[in-house]
């Protein structure tokens, strides 16, 4: 029995296994992912007010655009003073609606930190968890995530990823295997600083994953080209990671004016500006500033809400910045 | 690219500096010890200031690096075995061999060891307190790495001893890595004792010829 892949050419239909396709990765796919192209869009939610969600396609489930990122911020050691900042911040967070709290074993004591906020708070309602796991032992991966889920002070993690892809053959069954004993929901790979785009494309290619983490801004748009449209086309979330550049392109834009179309999309900050240009491309599922800021906060969450740009008003925001 | 930034380093000294008070006292009490020993050129001065270089090397092994700036930085243990590894040296070419010699200096050599040891001793948490961060913050000798390297190779600018290039070796390392950290991080204190320590190197490795000259004068 055969039939098209979306490549155009002909399958076996019983040979899907070696596409790394099953049959329920199809089913969901396909209507996930159509869902998915519509959604981004037309977003789930994008009415005033509300903030911008975005559908996660394998699933279904959606997601709000702007998450949180903990690379340096929330490591903070064991000061209590610096702790309970990170928890108004982590408040802030989800006050605003937000979901993706994003860390990793690698950035020192974050993990403890998000925990320790999580716990100081006592509600995590519409947290989205998600962490990688960072180590070149595959026998490890499995007692990293444990300890992971203890720092996090979690039953299951809503994402698990495996890290600057390091070991990822043997990390992925692992993270497979504690997903289907329900401690995982969603398996995901990620890079940074646009490395190893190559690999990831073969992963995206021949995996079976929810979600990827890649580097993508207004500045760094070497996805575009591959990543981001194959994403779409394979039903694959996407995180996008330094949308600032660690703070670099605020440093650099934030001494000049905002364009005054910037007001049609309702960017009252640059924070506001390069977030929405980076949530609004289709393809992306959410983006993960990392702040240590309580009012940067209250500014990225801006973002969430009014209009987002369309593929016009995107290439206008890109034009300007180079510009400058 | 470091995963913390300098408010939380100096946090955790904060935090290290409460929890081991008052060692902090201890070491700095040691500091004058070595000085006074070196200034006096004992027979066993040698010895004695190898065994406290030792103890300086090893506290800030295993309570600095492995113990407490583990928590936020993942390369931590690769420092802590580096600095267990100077302690070593130092114990096996200052201790077990027969510790180096000083001989008083009274020419560049020995007033630049001397201001390299002082510098380490006082002008570390001077130069804290300048930026702006109070006791107990600040980096002090013996107990944190900085200091601690910057004052050996204070102390080898006035020993006598065959070892002497290895036994700095680690100390410039450091101090590199130091520097290269306060300069992401945003920490321009840090800056002038690099400057102080790349002129200890120079004068440590300057020409005999010249070195002979000095003597001389």
């Amino acid at each position: 029995m055969f039939g098209r892949n979306f490549e155009g050419g002909w399958i076996d239909m019983r040979k899907w296994g070696s596409y790394g396709w099953s049959r329920r990765r199809f089913l969901r796919t396909f209507c996930g992912g159509w869902a998915a192209v519509g959604a981004g869009l037309v977003p789930v939610s994008s009415l005033a007010g509300a903030p911008f969600r975005k559908v996660i396609p394998s699933s279904g489930e959606s997601l709000p655009v702007i998450g949180m990122g903990t690379w340096i911020t929330f490591n903070v050691g064991p000061s209590p003073e610096l702790r309970a900042a990170r928890t108004e911040v982590m408040r802030a967070f989800l006050g605003h609606g937000g979901g993706m709290v994003d860390s990793s074993p690698m950035y020192g004591s974050a993990e403890e930190v998000v925990g320790h906020s999580l716990g100081a708070m006592g509600d995590d309602a519409g947290l989205f968890s998600a962490t990688k796991v960072w180590t070149r032992s595959a026998r490890a991966g499995a007692g990293q995530m444990a300890e992971s889920r203890s720092l996090w002070g979690l039953e299951r993690f809503d994402l698990m990823q495996v890290h600057n892809l390091l070991g990822w053959e043997e990390h992925l069954k692992t993270i497979r295997r504690e997903r289907d004993q329900g401690r995982v929901r969603y398996i995901g790979v990620t890079t940074s600083h646009g490395r190893r785009h190559d690999e990831l494309e073969r992963i995206m290619r021949n995996e079976d994953i929810d979600f990827v983490q890649l580097t993508y801004n207004v500045l760094d748009r070497e996805a575009e080209a591959r990543l981001l449209p194959l994403a779409a086309d394979r039903g694959i979330a996407v995180i996008a990671n330094r949308p600032f550049r660690q703070k670099a392109l605020i440093t650099r834009f934030e001494h000049h004016p905002l364009p005054e179309w910037a007001e049609e999309i309702q960017c009252k900050n640059w924070p506001q500006f390069l977030l929405k240009f980076i949530v609004s491309h289709p393809a992306v599922t959410c983006a993960i500033p990392a702040t240590s800021r309580v009012d940067h906060m209250h500014e990225n969450m801006g973002a969430l809400h009014g209009p987002q740009p369309d593929a016009a008003v995107r290439r206008r925001m890109a034009d300007y910045v180079e510009s400058l | 690219m470091l995963p913390y930034s300098a408010e939380v380093l100096y946090a955790l000294y904060g935090q290290y500096n409460q929890a081991i008070w008052p060692i902090q006292i201890l070491f700095l009490v040691l500091a004058g010890t070595v000085l006074a020993l070196i200034l006096r050129s004992w027979r066993l001065s040698g010895r004695m200031v190898g065994v406290i270089l030792v103890l300086a090397w090893l506290w800030a092994a295993i309570a600095f690096h492995w113990q407490h700036f583990s928590l936020i930085n993942f390369s931590a243990g690769i420092y802590a075995v580096l600095f267990g590894v100077q302690a070593l040296l130092i114990a096996w070419n200052c201790v077990a061999r027969g510790g180096p010699v000083f001989h008083r200096h009274h020419d560049l050599t020995g007033a630049v060891g001397v201001a390299v040891m002082v510098c380490a001793a006082l002008l570390y948490p001077t130069l804290d307190w300048l930026a702006g961060y109070s006791w107990p913050q600040w980096r002090l000798f013996g107990i944190a790495p900085g200091p601690t390297a910057l004052f050996t190779l204070g102390v080898m600018l006035l020993a006598q001893c065959r070892a002497r290039l290895m036994l700095v070796a680690i100390p410039v390392l450091w101090i590199a890595i130091e520097t290269w950290s306060a300069w992401v991080l945003g920490m321009p204190q840090d800056l002038a004792l690099a400057v102080v320590a790349g002129i200890a190197l120079l004068v440590l490795l300057r020409p005999r010829r010249w070195a002979g000259r000095q003597a001389e004068d």
